[in-house]
């Protein structure tokens, strides 16, 4: 059972959240690409949280008795999703900055060694 | 007038020469730049083979990454008008000088292309255009500014233009973005008809899935773009 009292503090903090990213997205600090998922988080949580009955039939779903483990079990499984999909796109930008370098450094051969 | 036009292409060596070749013949008092988008078929092959004016890039940066090169060369040497032309064959040089008289006449910043104002030639699938006109819809609400082809690529920008794109382009489906982008920086932006021409080879990098993300992705943009708030 989540009391109204900690639907709505966490509510609050979902809003923060929301609003705290887009402004970093609107200074540029951050890549759309990948705040997406921080942007629907919010928004999904809020919807389960505010609807009554659905965090409810969530965990009925999953066969968990109470709601609040039902809670941390998914926000711990989204985190997983959320730090795994950053793992592969870090990965990736590594590739793309050794090749970067190794291009750099053949065009400095190039031009070095044509005068 | 120093005129420049961009074709950014990315695994196009099925189209790539036709285009040039038809640029070439249709828009001659334009320079042309090549944007290679690090393509993995033989498309560098058949630059060189051409003796094409062209930059490769040495890792893959998608079509915003790539069209921007082209608008930092635009600015690099001094140009007063670029223009993109898709590597895929849609575009049609012959409405390259139409656009480019319509920019200087009006002192406009940027002059799109649009299909959906005569609803001449090939029109996209219908799915795309639903697409679309949720786009301009949305385009109005937050700007004021009726665009009936926010996702055309054939679009010609003056130097306020080129600046702001050289410095500031979205990474993945730039066109909508950068369209509000420059309204909000209190760019004069109008649209002209013009035909174009279905995809003259190779493949559409666009895909169900895909255009889900899209349609959030490019949404969520344009709404915190327009946030921005307007500067004169």
């Amino acid at each position: 059972m989540m009391t109204l009292k900690l639907k709505l503090i966490i509510l609050a903090l979902l809003l923060l959240c929301l609003a705290g990213v887009i402004i970093e997205v609107k200074k540029r600090h951050l890549e759309l690409k990948y705040v997406i998922t921080w942007m629907i988080l919010p928004v999904v949580l809020g919807i389960i949280i505010a609807i009554p009955g659905t965090l409810e039939w969530i965990s009925g779903v999953l066969g968990i008795y109470s709601v609040m483990n039902m809670v941390y079990f998914l926000g711990f499984v989204f985190l997983l999703v959320i730090v795994y999909s950053l793992t592969v796109a870090l990965s990736r930008q590594s590739n793309r900055i050794r090749k970067l370098a190794q291009m750099t450094a053949l065009d400095e051969y190039e031009k070095r060694n044509s005068n | 007038m120093k005129k420049l036009i961009i074709i950014p292409a990315y695994n196009e060596s099925e189209s790539i020469e036709k285009t040039v070749e038809d640029i070439k013949k249709n828009a001659p008092d334009f320079d042309y730049v090549i944007i290679n988008d690090c393509s993995t078929d033989n498309t560098l092959d058949i630059l060189k083979k051409n003796g094409y004016n062209y930059v490769s890039l040495p890792i893959n940066l998608g079509i915003g990454g790539a069209v921007q090169t082209g608008y930092m060369y635009a600015e690099k040497f001094g140009y007063d008008v670029a223009v993109q032309v898709d590597g895929d064959g849609q575009h049609d040089p012959a409405f390259l000088s139409v656009m480019a008289d319509y920019l200087a006449e009006h002192n406009l910043d940027m002059v799109i292309g649009s299909r959906f104002i005569e609803k001449k030639g090939f029109q996209s699938s219908k799915i795309r255009r639903v697409g679309i006109v949720y786009f301009t819809g949305l385009i109005k609400l937050l700007t004021g500014k009726k665009i009936t082809d926010p996702t055309s690529g054939l679009r010609m920008a003056g130097k306020n233009v080129i600046k702001l794109f050289a410095q500031n382009y979205p990474k993945d489906y730039p066109e909508p973005e950068t369209a509000v982008t420059a309204l909000n920086n209190g760019m004069k932006i109008e649209e002209i008809p013009v035909v174009m021409r279905e995809r003259q080879g190779g493949v559409s990098s666009i895909n169900p899935t895909k255009s889900v993300y899209y349609m959030v992705k490019v949404t969520i943009a344009i709404v915190i773009e327009a946030m921005r708030g307007k500067r004169k």
